[in-house]
């Protein structure tokens, strides 16, 4: 089987926001929504910190899609919208989804968004990789670990994108890929472990 | 579906930045759909140079609706932003009959080309050569990026400090590695930047289990503290040349400087090292045991009352100074942007010499880590004739009353003869939002009778642009074809050839084709094309010239040159002189690694007879005579002084001044990750990234009683701004921070409310003593909230309050 996952090495990332960027640029994220965010361990708002001055820490923690085996959005949309697929992602076929937004309450890592309005794009020019689908008013979505780019073998561009290489981009099922060893020796974790949803997002640091 | 892209085309993100990264433009219908950055070969010795979130929203910069596509004039007062369109003949007459107007009625020192680096990734405005070759103009010296630091390094080791820092590859050698107001991840933010290298640095240590400690001295806690093992160490903005008097106290009284080192290769640390003549108790060692002329010991409890750090704090970094092997020392160049700059910058180098790390393996001069050289100018033209050069601060001052002296920083000249009567600015936007008192400075140019003529030559209509009376608009870089040399601040450095695409441009013009019709109108075409020629010729000059500065800053076949053949890179090994000669077709690029740089002052150390300083003496002049002589002859502004020795001046606006009764609040810019400057910040899709925010310390929010994300109201006499707060202990109690580059938006014939939040509507326009430079951190605040009458002012604006 394949399990195609992101470890983000917690180590690495400095907040810079680039992936976050780079993923509304290459799947056309519309006006107002993201699918990738950064945030910071343990507090509510952008770029916070733990602690009193001036002992303070600040872990970044990017976040989207965990793509879990054991997704909560998947058992609970009604008509099959959200599927996982046979690389082990997390993906939404959105000619079936009917905006209910039942995943978006079944997911404990807030990782969906829905198109409220009609999609806005600010500079009237409709960015985006060409080969991603436009998502129409009223459709749920989400991070699709790139599907159009890992489908052709390319990793995801929040991986490519990274200027301090924090993400590594591979296979889970493949115990010799660099994602499994690194897993595996650095003891990465799951994003909320108990819930039991049982992510290929990986966290290491 | 969409159908697929027309054309993918190799690109610069052609900015001010030391990186100018690879960006892949994806265009479709004429329109940037969507931005790759560097998809080549990857290696953690040869990163790839990727670009970062400014860079991933190009296409919105390049579609934004700030875009000019015709050239105007203007119709309004000057500053309101009221233009109308008209024809590049009628903008071309009317630019070259004004030149022609003021060079004979004022002679050419009255036309100034302000700062401005949009451009720079051009080399020379060609606006600037073509009135080269007829009549010159006004020159400027130093810059707004580190005028302080430039004056204080002449002064202590006789360079401007751009150059001779050692490359943060010599930190593999330190155990520690000391950041004074320095973010490797903030300033460049691209892949093959310091950044990046930074964490390899953290994790070839911990592999090979040696300690990597880093000691971030800064008002802001920022993201280089990580482990356990390094610190932050937060100061009163303008204060580390008082922090580092006690650090310097505590080694000395302790027997832990360098004492030998401070005695042969220093002029005036010591009392017996003085030039003759001087003063008795004018060296620093005097200065900071109290035996100087002010009888204060500059204890760590001193320090401590000034700087807001802890003595314990001051008296623990010395210890670890004195224990580590080899510190690497560095600053940033936020620090010396303050009044008194040059006296941080150079006390914070003398720290590097005092404590011992310096000229040896592992360490650094204290400053920046060090550049290539900028791209010279374009063969042939005319060199300027005028000699006089202006600090590029002082044209406000200028403007104000005219008559500068060289006893005000004027170099070249004793007097200007006239007061400027005519801006060129192209590229820039520091005519206000870049610039200072940014209300003050509108008066200034709003008064026709003062500057008679602006032009503005760019590719957004900023703030500044809002104050030309002939606005042009150019093609951005990345939409042309163009060769940039990109990386000049990284470890990576690239040649690279950027395509042209097709896409609706407007009436934009290249900048040279603007610069030869004006050397046209100006009767001086000849000169002007003269060894640069048009077009592809002048592509071609162009490629030539950035390719030697590429080949003589590269690693030659011992280093890791290699050609990266639009994606399909190959390993080959080739010498730097070869390179020059195989320059890159369109869409294609050269790649190599810098070339090895020594330690900084590595030989001056080993032998200071045989490789002696620029510097009068030859020597590290901690007591500089040419200090002390200009301290005689300067005119200074009211209470400001000079001091020959790097000692802790305190500033007009700074903690404990008396101006700080009413604006108890010092306030910060930094380079924030949301723009390259000005570039960027005013884009809606990086405001949804990477929001602007005053950042208060949760002790002076609940003074000011202020919750997270309140929009808040940032004031002192020179004007006011609407932030949103995000409190933070990342910053320290009493200072507040902005991102720079915030768009200026405010009714100038209003209520002059910033509601853009740019830092610059409230800094002050007193330049510091010594390079007359910039000093925008030396400023006090206070925060209020905002009135019922603002609140529905700003709604009607669109702004959420």
């Amino acid at each position: 089987m394949t399990r195609l996952a992101i470890a983000i090495n917690l180590d690495r990332c400095v907040g810079c926001h680039t992936c976050t960027m780079a993923c509304k640029m290459q799947n056309n994220v519309p006006e107002g929504l993201l699918w990738n965010r950064v945030l910071t361990t343990n507090c509510d708002v952008v770029d916070g910190a733990e602690g009193t001055y001036p002992n303070v820490s600040r872990v970044y923690t990017p976040i989207a899609c965990q793509h879990c085996q054991n997704a909560a959005c998947q058992r609970v949309c009604p008509t099959g919208a959200t599927y996982k697929d046979e690389k082990g992602r997390v993906e939404i076929d959105y000619e079936k989804c009917i905006g209910c937004r039942m995943c978006m309450a079944a997911c404990p890592y807030n990782a969906r968004v829905f198109n409220w309005q009609t999609p806005v794009r600010t500079t009237g020019a409709n960015y985006g990789d060409a080969a991603v689908p436009v998502r129409p008013k009223g459709v749920a979505e989400k991070c699709t670990l790139c599907k159009e780019r890992t489908d052709n073998g390319e990793e995801p561009m929040c991986v490519v994108c990274c200027p301090a290489h924090a993400r590594i981009f591979g296979d889970l099922d493949d115990p010799d890929s660099e994602v499994s060893r690194l897993v595996r020796e650095r003891h990465g974790y799951q994003m909320l472990e108990d819930m039991g949803t049982n992510p290929s997002v990986h966290y290491i640091g | 579906m969409k159908t697929a892209p027309d054309k993918t085309v190799l690109q610069s993100c052609g900015f001010n930045c030391g990186s100018r990264c690879q960006l892949r433009l994806h265009a479709e219908d004429g329109q940037v759909a969507w931005v790759e950055s560097d998809t080549g070969p990857d290696a953690p010795d040869a990163p790839q140079m990727r670009a970062c979130l400014c860079g991933r929203a190009w296409g919105h910069w390049v579609n934004s609706p700030h875009r000019l596509d015709y050239p105007l004039k203007r119709v309004g007062p000057r500053g309101s932003g009221q233009f109308q369109r008209i024809s590049w003949d009628e903008a071309l007459d009317e630019i070259a009959a004004q030149i022609k107007r003021i060079t004979a009625d004022f002679g050419p020192e009255a036309i100034f080309f302000p700062y401005a680096s949009g451009i720079l990734a051009s080399g020379q405005s060609p606006l600037e050569r073509a009135i080269d070759c007829y009549g010159g103009h006004l020159r400027l010296h130093s810059d707004y990026s580190s005028a302080q630091l430039q004056a204080g390094t002449m002064a202590l080791f006789g360079d401007d400090g751009y150059y001779s820092g050692s490359p943060l590859e010599e930190a593999a050698n330190s155990d520690v590695l000391v950041l004074f107001g320095s973010s490797m991840f903030a300033t460049r933010q691209g892949g093959a930047a310091g950044g990046h290298y930074l964490n390899q640095l953290r994790e070839q240590a911990a592999a090979e289990g040696r300690p990597f400690k880093v000691v971030s001295i800064d008002p802001r806690h920022t993201p280089e503290v990580r482990g356990a093992q390094d610190q932050w160490i937060p100061l009163r903005p303008g204060t580390d040349a008082a922090f580092v008097a006690a650090v310097i106290h505590e080694l000395l009284i302790d027997g832990l400087a360098d004492e030998e080192l401070l005695r042969s290769h220093c002029v005036g640390f010591f009392e017996d090292t003085l030039p003759p003549g001087t003063p008795p108790h004018s060296s620093y060692s005097d200065y900071v045991l109290g035996r100087g002329p002010d009888g204060t010991e500059k204890t760590c409890a001193w320090a401590a009352a000034i700087t807001g750090c802890p003595a314990a704090t001051i008296r623990q970094f010395a210890r670890t100074l004195a224990q580590a092997k080899s510190a690497f020392i560095t600053q940033g160049w936020g620090p010396q942007r303050s009044e008194y700059g040059e006296q941080t910058s150079r006390a914070i180098c003398l720290l590097a010499v005092a404590s011992g790390h310096f000229g040896r393996p592992g360490t650094n001069s204290g400053v920046h880590e060090p550049m290539r050289p900028y791209t010279p100018s374009l063969p042939g033209g005319r060199e300027n004739p005028v000699r006089a050069a202006l600090p590029a601060f002082l044209w406000t001052e200028c403007l104000q009353g005219g008559g500068i002296t060289q006893a005000q920083g004027l170099r070249g000249a004793q007097q200007l003869p006239f007061p400027i009567k005519m801006i060129v600015n192209h590229g820039g936007n520091c005519l206000t939002n870049q610039h200072a008192a940014i209300n003050a400075t509108h008066d200034l140019l709003a008064d026709e009778s003062r500057c008679e003529f602006i032009v503005v030559c760019d590719v957004m209509l900023n703030d500044s642009a809002r104050y030309g009376d002939i606005v042009l608009p150019e093609l951005a870089l990345g939409e042309r074809e163009n060769a940039v040399l990109s990386g000049f601040g990284d470890r990576v450095s690239c040649l690279r050839h950027g395509e042209s695409w097709s896409h609706f441009t407007g009436e934009r013009r290249d900048p040279w084709s603007i610069g030869r019709a004006l050397a046209e109108r100006l009767g001086v075409l000849e000169a002007f094309e003269e060894g640069a020629g048009d077009g592809d010729e002048t592509l071609a000059a162009r490629m030539a010239s950035e390719g030697q500065v590429f080949a003589a800053s590269s690693a030659d076949s011992a280093g890791h040159t290699g050609e990266d053949d639009n994606g399909k890179a190959a390993a080959s090994a080739g010498r730097a002189d070869e390179d020059a000669r195989r320059l890159p077709a369109p869409g294609h690029e050269m790649r190599a690694l810098r070339a090895p740089l020594p330690c900084a002052y590595g030989a001056f150390r080993a032998n200071p007879t045989a490789h002696p300083l620029p510097t009068p003496s030859g020597k590290i002049e901690v007591y500089s005579e040419a200090l002390a002589r200009m301290a005689q002859t300067a005119q200074l502004p009211d209470g400001q002084v000079i001091s020959p020795i790097p000692a802790y001046l305190p500033a007009a606006e700074g903690p404990g001044s008396p101006t700080a009764e009413r604006f108890p609040l010092q306030l910060i810019t930094y380079h924030g990750y949301q723009s390259i400057h000005s570039n960027f910040s005013h884009l809606a899709i990086v405001e949804s990234v990477m929001p602007h925010a005053l950042q208060v310390n949760p002790v002076d929010g609940a003074a000011n009683a202020l919750v997270e994300g309140q929009p808040v109201v940032v004031e002192n006499d020179r004007g006011a701004l609407v932030a949103r707060v995000h409190l933070t202990p990342c910053i320290m109690p009493g200072v507040v921070a902005l991102p720079n580059g915030a768009w200026h938006n405010a009714d100038m014939a209003g209520s002059r409310l910033d509601w853009g939040g740019c830092a610059n509507t409230l800094t002050s326009l007193r330049p510091s003593p010594i390079a007359r430079g910039n000093g925008q951190n030396s400023c006090l605040v206070r925060l209020r909230p905002l009135t019922a009458e603002e609140q529905a002012a700003g709604r009607e604006r669109g702004y959420d309050c």
